[in-house]
C-alpha cells in the first residue's frame, strides 16, 4: 500500500511539470498585461518601459526557467491585478469561499440523486422511474448560468426567499448551490441507477429475493451497500469538476471564490494568479482522485494494485 | 439601508448552519455595487474611473469638482499662479488621517511627486508636467512644471491626486498601503474582500464633517441581471451599469429608480488608412460616416440613452468645440454616390470591423448595428469581437487595426487637449490611423503652451476642425448609462463616474 | 485514476444489430432528425436573414403573446431579427460544434489510444502522462484560456474542443487494446503468421465501436451546453454567426422584461441535449454485455 502510494505521488510529478508547461505557454504566447495595466491612454514609450521592468521581454524559455525556479520554492509570483500581491495567497483566500460552495452543491447533489436514484431503480420501467429519469437528464441539459438566473429570479426576486447574491447573508449558499449542484446530482441519479440495477441482476440478489426476502430489504440491506461504493468514487471524482463548474456559478451570483477570481484573473491577464489556479486545481483533482482509490482499497480488499 | 425580507430572514434562520457572519446593522448603512472590484489602494497604479469612484470617498484632493464639474477648494483653501511654470498651494489646516494624524505640507509633496517623478507607475503619464512640489511651509506649497500648464488644476483634482500620509506608507510600503489604506476622505477602510465587498465606516473627524452614514459598503456584482435584481429586492441601494431594458422594471419596483448618468465616454470608430487601404480614400471614410444613422445606432442598441457627436465633445468638458455635440451626419444615397466615385460598386468594398466584446455596455451590439447599415449602402463587412485583453494586445496596442476598430474614449482630464493632442503625428492616434497634419501638430502644440483660456480654446477648437474633417475618426455617440438609486437615498450622480457618497443623505 | 467514464458508459460490445426501438428512442431520433433538417434547410425555412436588424420591431413577443405579430411568428430580439430565423439558423452551429467536436476529438483519441496500447512501454507512458496532464486540469479553465489567449472562431472552438476532449476516447481505446493484446487468439494469429498489429485493429475496432458511440453521443450534448457557457462567458462564436448559446446568453439580461430571448434557444438547447442523452443511454443499454452475463 505505501509503494502504491508513494508510485502514484511520483507520477504527479509529470503531471505537475506537464500542467505548469501547458498554461505558461498558454498565457505568455499571447496576450499582454502591460498594455490593460496602463489602459486606453498609454504611450508606447510607457508600455516597453513597464514590461522591461516586469522581466516580460526576455525570451519564453527564460521566462519559464525562473518561472519554475520560483515555483520550486512556492513563490507563485505576484498578481498584476491585485498591486503585487502574492499570487498563491490571492488564490488560496479564496479557497473557503468555493470549498464552501461546492459543499452545498454536493449536499445538493446527495440529497437529491440517493432517493431520486433508489425511486427509480425500485420502479425500474415505470412513471417514478421515467419522471427520475428524466429529471436527472434536464439537470444535465441545462446550462448551469441560465438555471442560476432562473433561480435568482424566482426565489431572490419574485417570492424573496432567499438572498440574490454575494456571501454574507445567511442562507446566501443555498441559490448557488442548488445551480452548480444540478448538474451533479443528474450525473449521480444517473449512476447509482444503473450500479443498483446492475447489482440487482446478480446472483446473489437473486437468491435474496427467491428467499422471500421484502424488495425493500433488499434494496437498502443489500443492494445500496454495493452500489454505494461506486458511488462514493464518483463523487469523490466530480468534486474536482464542481471547482470548474464553479466558474460560472461564481459569476452569476458574484460568490467571491476562485471561480470569479480566476475568470477576472484571465480578463486581466493577471497570469501568476491564473497559473496559481491551474496548478492548485491540479493537485486537488489529483489528490482526491488518489484519496478515493486509497479509501477504495480500504474499503473493498478486492481491488488490487499491481 | 438595505432591508432584510422578513420571509428571507425566516428561511434565512433554517439555514443559520450555513451562515457566515453578516451581523444586522442597527446603524444606517449605504450599499453600493459596480461590476468590478478595486484592484486595491494604491491610487497611483490603476487607470480606471470606476475603480476611482471608490478611492473618492476615502481619499481628498487639493481641488475637487463639484455636482456642476466647477472646480473646488478641497485640501487646498486658495491657489495662485506664480510664474508661467508655478503655482502656489494654501493648505487646509487641522484635517485629520484616518489614523489621526494630521496633514501636512510633507504629505502632500510626497504624494503628488511619486506619479510625477516615478516612471513606473500607471498614473504617470498624467502627471510627467510637474518637476517639483516645493514644501514652503507647514501648509503652503509651490508646484512646479515643465512650462505653463494651463490644465494643471484638471491634473490634480483626478485619478492619482489624492493624498496620503507619508509617514504610514514609509512604514507600510506601497504594498502594504493597496491593502490597508488610509487617507482624509469622509469615508474610511476597516476591511476589504476581495472580488465580494469593502467595508468602509464613516470618518467622525472628516474635515467637512462627519457623513450622514455609519456604513458604507461597496459590492462587487459582475453579471447586470444580479446586479439589477439586488436593486429591486432591497440588497444594495445604488448599482450602477443597469441594462437599459431594465428600467422600467426598476421604476416599477417601486423601491428604487434607474436615473440616466451620461458619461464623458465617446464611441469611436477608428479607420486605419495605412498601407493601401481602402480607406486611404477621403471619399470612402466620407461614405461610412455617412452610412451611419447615429440616432438610429442609440435607438437600437441603447434604447435611446446616449447623444450622438461628430467629435468627443460632452457637456462640461472645457475647451471642446460643442457644435459636434447632438449632431451627426447621415446621408446614405451620397454615400453610394461618394463609394461610386471612389471606384466600388455595390458590394465590391469589404471591410473587417473589430472591437472589444463585454468593456462597454452593447459593444458586440453596437458593431452588428454598425455592419448592418454599411450593408445597407453596399459595403460587405465581417466582424472579428474579441475579450477585452485580447483585443488590447493583438489589435489596440499594436495598432493593428484591419479596416475598423471600435473603442470607447473618456476624458479624466475633462479638458478639450486630451481629447485630440493624441492625433497628432507619431502619436497613438496617428499610429492607428496613419493620419497625419502638420498644421493640426503646431496648433496642439501652441495651445499646450497658451495660458489665455479663450486663445487657447480657439487653438483647440481649430484642431478639433482639422481632425474631424479627416473622417479617420468617426465618433458615434456619447455613453449615457443607468444607474439605480434606492428611494430611500437622496443622490444625484455626476458625469464623472465618480460615486462621492458623503453627498448621499437617508430619505 | 479510476475511471468514471467507464463506469458511466459500461463495458460494450457493437451488437449494433440489437437495437431494439423503444418509444423514448424513437421520440429522441424524431427530435435528433428534425434538428438535422432545420440544420439543412435553414435558408428554405428561415423566414428572414437570422442577422439582419428590424429596427421598427424591436423586442416584439411572439405571435401567441400580447401585441405580437404573424410577421414574426416567434417575435424578435433586443436588435428586432427574427427569433425563428435565428433559432433555425443556431441549429446549425450546435449541430456544427457538437459533431465536428466529437469527430475531431474521438479520431485524435482513438489513434492515440491505438498507439498507447498497441507500442506500450516509455510511448505509453509518455502518452499517458499528457491525458493524465489533461484530465488534472479542469477543462472548462482549459477551454477559457485557450479560447480568451487565442481569440474566438467556429474552427479554433472545434479545434480546441478536440485538442482537450479526446482524453476519454483515448483511455477507453487504450483499455480495450490492452485486454485484448492478452487474449490468446494474438497468439494464434501470430502462429497463422499474421502481424498482430493487423489482428489488433480488427478485433479492437469492433469492439470499441460501441463504447465510442455511446461516449460520442453524450459529448455531442455536453459540447451544446459548453457551446452555451462559453457565449455566457463573452468567449463564444463571432458574429453576426448565429449560436443558441450566445443567444441565451444575450437574453439573460431580458430574462424579466422580455422572457422569450433566452427562453427559446434555452428550449432548444435542453431539447437537443435531452434527446441526445436519453439516445446515448439508451444506445449503451442495448450495446452492453454486462446485464447479460
Amino acid at each position: 500500500m505505501t509503494n502504491y502510494i508513494i508510485r502514484r505521488i511520483l507520477q504527479m510529478i509529470p503531471v505537475l511539470f506537464g500542467v505548469t508547461l501547458l498554461v505558461f505557454l498558454l498565457l505568455r504566447v499571447s496576450g499582454d498585461p502591460v498594455q490593460l495595466m496602463l489602459g486606453e491612454d498609454a504611450t508606447a514609450e510607457q508600455v516597453a518601459q513597464l514590461r522591461a521592468a516586469m522581466g516580460l521581454d526576455r525570451p519564453l524559455h527564460v521566462q519559464y526557467i525562473s518561472y519554475m525556479s520560483d515555483l520550486l520554492r512556492g513563490d507563485f509570483g505576484t498578481s498584476i491585478r491585485y498591486n503585487n500581491q502574492p499570487a498563491l495567497q490571492v488564490v488560496l483566500e479564496r479557497l473557503p469561499a468555493t470549498a464552501q460552495l461546492a459543499g452545498m452543491a454536493l449536499l445538493v447533489a446527495i440529497v437529491i440523486s440517493l432517493p431520486a436514484a433508489i425511486i427509480a431503480a425500485y420502479w425500474r420501467g415505470r412513471i417514478p422511474d421515467y419522471i427520475a429519469s428524466f429529471l436527472s437528464v434536464l439537470g444535465q441539459a441545462m446550462p448551469s448560468f441560465w438555471f442560476g438566473i432562473m433561480l435568482i429570479l424566482v426565489f431572490g426576486i419574485t417570492l424573496s426567499w432567499l438572498p440574490v447574491s454575494g456571501q454574507d447573508q445567511p442562507g446566501a449558499v443555498i441559490l448557488p448551490g442548488l445551480a452548480l449542484g444540478a448538474s451533479l446530482a443528474g450525473v449521480l441519479t444517473r449512476l447509482l441507477r444503473s450500479s443498483l440495477l446492475e447489482v440487482m441482476n446478480q446472483d446473489f440478489i437473486r437468491t435474496a429475493r427467491a428467499k422471500g426476502l421484502h424488495p425493500r430489504t433488499i434494496i437498502f440491506r443489500h443492494v445500496l451497500r454495493n452500489s454505494i461504493l461506486s458511488y462514493l468514487t464518483v463523487i469523490g471524482l466530480e468534486t474536482a469538476a464542481l471547482m470548474a463548474g464553479a466558474v460560472v456559478t461564481e459569476q452569476v451570483f458574484a460568490w467571491p471564490g476562485i471561480g470569479l477570481l480566476v475568470i477576472q484573473a484571465i480578463n486581466f491577464r493577471d497570469m501568476a494568479v491564473v497559473q496559481a489556479v491551474i496548478i492548485l486545481s491540479a493537485i486537488i483533482v489529483m489528490m482526491t482522485s488518489l484519496i478515493v482509490d486509497i479509501l477504495y482499497s480500504l474499503i473493498d480488499p478486492r481491488i488490487q494494485h499491481g | 439601508m438595505s432591508r432584510l425580507n422578513p420571509k428571507r430572514m425566516l428561511l434565512g434562520a433554517v439555514f443559520a448552519a450555513l451562515m457566515t457572519g453578516g451581523a444586522l446593522a442597527q446603524d444606517r448603512e449605504l450599499v453600493i455595487a459596480q461590476g468590478i472590484d478595486t484592484p486595491g489602494f494604491d491610487i497611483h497604479n490603476h487607470s480606471t474611473s470606476a475603480v476611482e469612484a471608490i478611492h473618492v470617498n476615502i481619499f481628498d484632493y487639493l481641488v475637487m469638482r463639484d455636482q456642476a464639474g466647477e472646480l473646488q477648494p478641497a485640501l487646498a483653501t486658495d491657489w495662485e499662479q506664480v510664474s508661467d511654470s508655478a503655482m502656489r498651494f494654501h493648505l487646509r489646516e487641522g484635517v485629520l488621517f484616518h489614523d489621526g494624524t494630521t496633514m501636512t505640507a510633507e504629505d502632500v509633496k510626497f504624494s503628488l511627486e511619486r506619479p510625477a517623478l516615478d516612471p513606473a507607475v500607471l498614473q504617470h503619464s498624467f502627471y510627467d508636467t510637474i518637476t517639483e512640489v516645493e514644501v514652503v511651509n507647514d501648509h503652503e506649497i509651490i508646484i512646479h512644471t515643465d512650462g505653463p500648464d494651463p490644465i494643471l488644476l484638471n491634473r490634480i483634482s483626478r485619478i492619482g491626486s489624492g493624498i496620503v500620509p507619508k509617514a504610514y506608507v514609509d512604514e507600510v510600503g506601497w504594498e502594504g498601503f493597496s491593502q490597508k489604506p488610509i487617507g482624509t476622505g469622509p469615508f474610511k477602510v476597516v476591511e476589504w474582500l476581495r472580488d465580494d465587498r469593502i467595508i468602509m465606516e464613516g470618518f467622525d473627524e472628516h474635515w467637512r464633517g462627519a457623513p450622514a452614514w455609519d456604513r458604507l459598503i461597496h459590492r462587487t456584482i459582475p453579471e447586470a441581471s444580479t446586479r439589477v435584481g439586488e436593486l429591486i429586492s432591497g440588497g444594495v441601494d445604488i448599482a450602477t451599469n443597469i441594462p437599459s431594458q431594465d428600467r422600467d422594471r426598476v421604476e416599477g419596483s417601486g423601491i428604487a429608480h434607474a436615473v440616466p448618468w451620461p458619461s464623458f465616454r465617446v464611441m469611436q470608430l477608428f479607420l486605419n488608412t495605412k498601407d493601401d487601404s481602402p480607406l486611404a480614400d477621403p471619399k470612402v471614410r466620407e461614405a461610412i460616416d455617412l452610412a451611419i444613422d447615429n440616432q438610429m445606432l442609440i435607438d437600437t442598441v441603447t434604447n435611446g440613452l446616449g447623444t450622438p457627436v461628430r467629435a468627443a465633445v460632452t457637456p462640461g468638458l472645457s475647451a471642446v468645440p460643442m457644435a459636434y455635440y447632438d449632431t451627426y451626419n447621415f446621408d446614405p444615397e451620397r454615400a453610394v454616390q461618394l463609394l461610386e466615385e471612389a471606384g466600388y460598386g455595390p458590394n465590391e468594398l469589404q471591410l473587417k470591423l473589430q472591437g472589444p466584446a463585454g468593456r462597454y455596455p452593447l459593444d458586440v451590439e453596437t458593431l452588428e448595428i454598425v455592419a448592418v447599415m454599411l450593408n445597407a449602402v453596399g459595403i460587405q463587412t465581417e466582424i472579428e469581437t474579441l475579450e477585452w485583453s485580447a483585443y488590447e494586445s493583438r489589435v489596440w496596442t499594436p495598432n493593428t487595426i484591419d479596416g475598423i476598430a471600435l473603442i470607447g474614449h473618456a476624458n479624466s482630464l475633462q479638458d478639450g487637449y486630451h481629447a485630440v493632442q493624441r492625433a497628432r503625428c507619431g502619436f497613438e492616434f496617428s499610429l492607428k490611423t496613419g493620419w497625419c497634419n502638420e498644421e493640426f501638430d503646431k496648433l496642439i502644440e501652441q495651445s499646450a503652451a497658451t495660458v489665455d483660456p479663450e486663445e487657447r480654446a480657439q487653438q483647440i477648437s481649430d484642431a478639433f476642425d482639422l481632425f474631424v474633417a479627416s473622417n479617420t475618426v468617426l465618433h458615434l455617440f456619447q455613453v449615457e448609462n443607468l444607474i439605480g438609486v434606492s428611494t430611500s437615498v437622496d443622490w444625484s450622480p455626476s458625469p464623472d463616474e465618480q460615486l462621492w457618497m458623503y453627498d448621499a443623505q437617508p430619505q | 485514476m479510476a475511471d468514471i467514464h467507464i463506469l458511466a458508459t459500461g463495458r460494450a460490445s457493437s451488437r449494433l444489430a440489437d437495437l431494439r426501438l423503444s418509444g423514448v428512442a424513437i421520440v429522441c431520433i424524431g427530435i435528433l432528425t428534425i434538428f438535422i433538417l432545420m440544420a439543412i434547410f435553414a435558408a428554405f425555412i428561415a423566414p428572414y436573414e437570422p442577422s439582419l436588424p428590424d429596427l421598427r420591431a424591436r423586442l416584439a413577443p411572439p405571435m401567441w403573446n400580447e401585441g405580437g405579430t404573424t410577421a414574426h411568428i416567434l417575435g424578435t430580439d433586443h436588435l428586432g431579427r427574427d427569433m425563428l430565423s435565428r433559432l433555425v439558423y443556431g441549429s446549425r452551429i450546435a449541430l456544427l460544434v457538437g459533431f465536428f467536436g466529437v469527430i475531431v476529438a474521438s479520431l485524435i483519441g482513438t489513434a492515440i489510444g491505438l498507439i498507447a496500447g498497441f507500442v506500450g512501454g516509455a510511448v505509453d507512458s509518455v502518452l499517458m502522462a499528457v491525458v493524465n496532464t489533461l484530465l488534472a486540469v479542469p477543462n472548462t479553465l482549459l477551454y477559457i484560456t485557450v479560447l480568451a489567449v487565442f481569440g474566438q472562431s467556429l474552427t479554433l472552438l472545434i479545434i480546441v474542443i478536440g485538442c482537450i476532449n479526446w482524453t476519454t476516447f483515448a483511455r477507453v481505446v487504450r483499455g480495450e487494446v490492452l485486454s485484448i493484446k492478452q487474449r490468446e487468439f494474438i497468439e494464434a494469429s501470430r502462429a497463422i503468421g499474421q502481424r498482430p498489429i493487423v489482428t489488433i485493429i480488427r478485433h479492437i475496432l469492433p469492439n470499441v465501436l460501441g463504447p465510442i458511440i455511446v461516449i460520442a453521443t453524450m459529448n455531442v450534448a455536453m459540447l451544446i451546453i459548453l457551446e452555451a457557457t462559453l457565449s455566457f462567458l463573452g468567449l463564444g462564436v463571432q458574429p453576426p454567426t448565429v449560436t443558441w448559446g450566445r443567444m441565451l446568453a444575450d437574453g439573460r439580461d431580458y430574462v424579466a422584461t422580455a422572457w422569450w430571448l433566452a427562453a427559446l434557444p434555452g428550449v432548444m438547447i435542453t431539447l437537443l441535449t435531452l434527446s441526445l442523452i436519453f439516445l446515448g443511454d439508451w444506445l449503451r443499454d442495448r450495446l452492453d454485455t454486462r446485464s447479460d452475463q
